[in-house]
């Protein structure tokens, strides 16, 4: 069965075990749907403005709401801009809002989670029951108030997002602080005199950083989500930018006139996200711990 | 039991202390010129207002004094009940949570049912079949599912079946105290839109919970026991099945707050959700502020309930 | 089923509906005005539940009508009317309220001191107040009609109208009406049915003020025993009907009030229906669709809506043209904009008849003037600023305003604009002949303007209503501390005493002329706002409910007087 076959590379050594997991990564079909789906939608964002047949903001009121044709293949919108280039461009906002937020919920949440596994005691209970706090907020309406103190905008959109994800990671990573402070590495450290603050930046963190990493790439898919949804609520990002969000929310309201607007933008958004998920499955899979053998580095 | 009981409910006290603070604080941080602008709001005809006046709307409002004591009178108004004013209607917010709660409780009970049926229902099937066909199925359903935006599904809905088809309202509230039938027909669409990530999540959670119960050895126990397949899955395999998603009910009922708010804006529900959102762009502040409170609240409860569940539950199915 | 009855344009794949553009707007009133005929016959015959369209009544379809023209039959009493709103009131307490919503509810509960209907001349019929002397410039005597009172008992004597207007003039209290009253210097209660004004100056709009939410009758007793914040929510008054229930951005219930001084011809209470409610719906989707599923009977919503429902053989459409000017408020303090050849620059480059075919379907026609058209100050100018880009460079280039400073902020856009979108256009159009216009769309809009012109806002879409009178209208716009001036900018070349001038004279005639000069000049400096068009409202009603009576006070329709046919 694959999972045996898993536990068996595992237990190899590690510079064979990395070449051994690309390998099984790709040989898994959903890992390999999954990344051929991200990668052509990262060219996309990424190659986007070379790519796109029209400006990002090219209105063109003659040729309002049109349905979809050969020089429109997703039609146009109200202004009379493609909405095809508008979507291209969209990729990549979209897609840099959640991969900074998401590297945003790591900046908040790992110094927290390390502090409070290495420190424990009163320190920790504090900042875990502070984060225990902060999840019990609905995601999205702790989102609504924190931009209605920071305000909108591309940057506050993602700070907002990143800070209402940021326990998961603390607690990960405070997981695997607390496992890892007892290893003989770091009592030899401590013993050697080092300070805890290089305790936790040179020893801990390298080494229990990979949960945090699977997790993080898995939020990046949840992270457009929230994205799409906060500027289809007119919050955050400046139209008329192109994100996913705003095309349909833009689409909605012309939506008896035309539905392509509405419609289309979801399509690249389900996609994105289901390859994150997929990718980010398969690597959960090869880095659970409970697949490997004992031996841990 | 008891004792875990208690415990449980002590340990709820310092996030019970947080959530308050951070609610408050919350208020405290945001950006005005004057603090009146918290009461009366952006660009206030604060130069109109005598001394008196000004400090008496400040008093009203609690933002006088020094900031632990805004802090215990926040505390002591909230458990007077008193949630604030909305700057914008002057209506209390108590009075105004009165008026939408019934409309976000009726979408969100019906979702999170449906949801839990659905879900386990579908995920208990497809861990069953595991490596069929039907298994492929509803995984790829549920693959899709978590991946797609509530929002989204709503738009879709109403394009399919109100736009095209004519079969369903594309929204409004109707109370189904008052008019049975009308009422469910105008959540049909918004439980649906809803409850698309939900199910689907319960749905991988269970089938995965699942799977793993049916390797366990207790199971080949009962098994070997000779009992019947369908017993099996009643006594055993469900319960175990239905732990993960058990915990989770905290992050459910959190997911099912945060999805309100965009699926109340599409239908146009009168609901919770809608009254955070539009005060977050009206800056009606105390409302902000009362919502993000009340919800953290009722999370926090449900995690309460969903532990002692998870409790109850627990003992009964050790077999190892 | 109704549902099946309804085809909204796209999915029935009419063509015709999706236009195309190419030139100017064709004589769009006139086409609104034959889209309205058309709407009353209905070609196919299939109208469900048959009735007389309610377009076929005289007061619809034209503004200023006589409102006692139109009265039910003694049958056609009673029914129940739903009527869907996008927003619901602020308050009930009509001194303090801001909104233009709101009036359409306080209309419902309160009578006004002096009915003032939209040409400016007064009913005296219908109003508190039952009759008026000018004994000379600046004293005005009432007398208050006899036996009137509240649905809680409370009577409307002269103390009572008196207190209602202290009320205002209150400077701790900051009431809508405050700056109307302003000219007011004494009231007197001369004797329980008497009362006196005495003006600090000979002030025309004085009526028009008491025909106001200044003027509606509030009962003292309630008043100041809940305070006016829980009075806002529970009113009391002496009108038609009398709110039952409020559930929060929900619904309210009204009721007919069988006390109703206000009589018929056979003396019964003038409030034709026996109930109204009013849900409100404010996303437009929903409420079209619970119209045309027959929810509601009665919707009000703008142009984005006109074109589903105009083809709705159930639906009739009423026209309410020249209720509100959709504009962008702009400091004229701040450079650039304090340029008068760049604010010119800015109007030539404003392609009107674009914006009205993208978001109003071609409802809203350009303006050529600085109050709405619906004033009987308004007059279209000859010297205002129309679309002529290549004229908008050249004065840019005239101005001496240096290329690197051809720019300016515009704030998020209010509803009326109906999204950023069309700011987008805007910003678009200014593009075009090099001016940079920095889009915030965080900035909430004005109609409540940034004052410090430091903080950087310059501009905000927005709209401005038709009030009253047009004092009103010129005063909070175009005076120096005008409360719609953003920045408080100086209006130099206006002669403020012009504007005292239209004021002080009480023949309607005289007072029109002084605004025409008020018009030129404020045509070709464009203070304070930039107008953009003519914005008409609609009323769509459901032909099943045969709703009649409808007519247009200014902004908003009359829903007290409203009756359901046969």
């Amino acid at each position: 069965m694959a999972d045996v076959a898993a536990v068996r590379f595992e237990s190899a050594a590690p510079t064979r075990r990395r070449l051994d997991a690309a390998r099984v990564f790709l040989a898994d079909p959903k890992a390999l749907l999954g990344g051929a789906v991200l990668a052509v939608i990262l060219v996309f964002a990424v190659f986007g403005p070379l790519i796109a047949p029209y400006g990002e903001n090219e209105l063109n009121p003659t040729e309002s709401l049109q349905d979809p044709s050969f020089s429109h293949p997703f039609g146009t919108d109200r202004l009379g801009r493609d909405i095809f280039s508008r979507v291209v461009y969209g990729a990549r906002t979209s897609v840099l809002i959640g991969v900074t937020a998401a590297g945003l919920a790591v900046l908040f949440g790992v110094p927290l989670g390390i502090l409070a596994g290495y420190a424990g005691g009163i320190v920790d209970d504090a900042i875990m029951r502070f984060v225990d706090a902060w999840i019990a907020f609905p995601n999205l309406i702790l989102i609504l108030a924190i931009i209605t103190i920071i305000g909108g905008g591309v940057f506050n959109i993602m700070v907002a997002i990143g800070l209402g994800a940021f326990p998961l990671y603390a607690r990960l990573i405070r997981g695997q602080t607390l496992s890892l402070k007892e290893e003989d590495y770091v009592t030899a450290a401590r013993a050697l005199g080092a300070s805890p603050g290089r305790i936790m930046l040179r020893h801990i963190l390298p080494n229990g950083y990979q949960p945090v990493l699977v997790q993080a790439s898995l939020f990046t898919g949840v992270a457009v989500l929230s994205e799409a949804g906060l500027s289809f609520l007119g919050i955050g990002v400046q139209p008329p930018t192109a994100t996913w969000g705003i095309i349909i929310a833009d689409g909605f309201q012309v939506i008896r006139q035309s539905p392509w607007g509405a419609l289309i933008p979801g399509i690249p958004l389900v996609l994105f996200v289901m390859s994150v998920n997929l990718l980010g499955d398969r690597i959960r899979d090869l880095t659970d711990p409970r697949l490997r053998g004992v031996v841990r580095r | 039991m008891h004792r875990f009981l208690i415990r449980r409910v002590l340990s709820l006290i310092p996030v019970l202390f947080f959530v308050s603070a951070l609610s408050f604080f919350g208020l405290e941080l945001v950006p005005v010129d004057d603090p009146i602008e918290l009461v009366l709001g952006p660009g206030a005809e604060v130069g109109q207002l005598t001394d008196e006046q000004y400090e008496a709307l400040l008093k009203q409002a609690g933002l006088d004094g020094p900031i632990t004591e805004r802090y215990v009178r926040y505390l002591g108004r909230l458990a007077q009940g008193d949630l604030g004013r909305s700057r914008i209607t002057r209506q209390p917010v108590t009075e105004m949570f009165k008026d939408r709660l019934p409309v976000t409780l009726w979408l969100n009970s019906i979702t999170f049912v449906t949801n839990v049926a659905l879900g386990v229902g579908l995920g208990v099937i497809a861990g069953l079949y595991h490596g069929t066909k039907i298994d492929l199925i509803a995984t790829l359903v549920a693959v899709i599912g978590v991946a797609t935006p509530g929002f989204w599904v709503g738009i879709l809905s109403i394009i399919v079946f109100t736009l095209w088809l004519g079969w369903l309202p594309s929204s409004g509230w109707v109370d189904p105290l008052d008019d049975f039938g009308n009422g469910i027909k105008h959540l049909i669409l918004p439980v649906f839109a809803l409850g698309v990530f939900g199910s689907a999540s319960i749905l991988r959670q269970t089938r995965s919970g699942l799977i793993e119960v049916l390797r366990q050895d207790y199971v080949t126990t009962a098994r070997s026991k000779g009992l019947r397949e369908s017993v099996i899955i009643r006594r055993h395999m469900l319960k175990v099945a239905l732990l993960p998603v058990m915990t989770l009910l905290g992050f459910q009922i959190a997911a099912l707050l945060s999805g309100s708010v965009l699926i109340e804006r599409i239908f146009g529900l009168p609901g919770i959700g809608r009254m955070a959102l539009d005060a977050t762009q009206n800056r009606d502040f105390q409302v902000v502020q009362a919502v993000v409170m009340m919800s953290a609240l009722a999370i926090v409860v449900a995690n309460l309930i969903a532990d002692m569940l998870y409790a109850w539950l627990d003992p009964r199915i050790r077999y190892s | 089923m109704v549902l099946d009855d309804r085809k909204p344009s796209y999915w029935s794949r009419r063509v015709s509906r999706r236009r195309l553009l190419g030139g100017s707007a064709v004589g769009l009133t006139g086409l609104a005005a034959a889209v309205l005929v058309g709407c009353g016959d209905d070609e196919d015959g299939e109208s469900n539940g048959g009735g007389t369209p309610a377009a076929t009544t005289a007061a619809t379809s034209t503004p200023g009508a006589s409102t006692s023209a139109a009265t039910p039959a003694a049958s056609e009493r009673g029914g129940s009317l739903r009527v869907g709103l996008a927003t619901q009131p602020s308050t009930f307490d009509s001194h303090f309220s801001s909104p233009g919503t709101d009036e359409r509810y306080l209309r419902l509960v309160y009578d006004p001191l002096v009915f003032i209907q939209r040409d400016g001349s007064a009913d005296f019929d219908r109003s508190v107040l039952e009759s008026f002397e000018l004994q000379d410039e600046t004293t005005l005597v009432f007398r208050v009609r006899d036996g009137i009172q509240f649905t809680n008992g409370e009577v409307i004597d002269a103390e009572m109208v008196k207190w209602n207007l202290e009320r205002q003039l209150d400077p701790e209290n900051v009431a809508i009406s405050t700056q109307l009253f302003s000219a007011i210097d004494t009231i007197e209660a001369v004797d329980d049915g008497t009362v006196q004004l005495n003006l600090s100056r000979p002030y025309a709009p004085i009526l028009s003020a008491l025909g106001w939410k200044g003027g509606m009758v509030l009962p003292r007793g309630v008043v100041e025993e809940l305070g006016q914040d829980d009075y806002g929510r529970q009113p009391i008054g002496s009108g038609p009907y009398k709110l039952t229930s409020w559930r929060d951005e929900s619904d309210l219930q009204f009721e007919r009030n069988e006390d109703y001084w206000l009589k018929d011809a056979e003396g019964r209470p003038a409030s034709y229906l026996d109930d109204i409610s009013v849900r409100i719906i404010p996303d437009q989707t929903v409420i079209v669709a619970a119209l045309q599923a027959g929810e509601i009977d009665y919707i009000e919503e703008p142009f984005r809506v006109f074109q589903e429902l105009v083809d709705d053989p159930n639906v009739t459409t009423v026209g309410n043209p020249g209720a509100a000017m959709v504009t962008v408020y702009w400091n004229h303090g701040i450079a650039p904009l304090n340029n008068k050849l760049f604010r010119r620059a800015v109007s030539h480059a404003w392609n009107r008849d674009v914006f009205n075919e993208l978001f109003y379907g071609g409802l809203n026609p350009p303006m050529a003037g600085p109050v709405p058209t619906g004033s009987w100050a308004y007059e279209p100018q000859d010297n205002f600023p129309s679309y002529d880009p290549e004229m908008a460079k050249q004065l840019l280039e005239q101005s001496g305003v240096p290329e690197g400073e051809r720019k300016f902020n515009v704030a998020g856009a209010a509803r009326v604009w109906g999204g950023p979108d069309a700011v987008t256009l805007f910003v678009d159009d200014m593009a075009k002949v090099g001016i940079e216009v920095n889009y915030l769309v965080d900035r909430p809009a004005g109609g409540g303007p940034a004052r410090d012109g430091g903080d950087g806002m310059w501009a905000s879409p927005s709209g401005v209503s038709l009030r009253p009178d047009p004092d009103v209208n010129y005063s909070t716009l175009y005076r120096a501390n005008a409360i719609y001036n953003t920045g408080y900018a100086a209006v130099p070349s206006l002669d403020s005493a012009l504007l005292d001038a239209a004021a002080a004279t009480y023949d309607q005639d005289e007072r029109k002329e002084i605004y025409q000069e008020v018009n030129t000049i404020l045509a070709d400096e464009i203070y304070s706002v930039l107008p953009g068009l003519d914005r008409h409202r609609w009323t769509y009603v459901r032909n099943d409910a045969n709703v009649q009576g409808i007519q247009y006070l200014w902004y908003a329709p009359l829903l007290r007087d409203l009756w359901m046919g046969a």
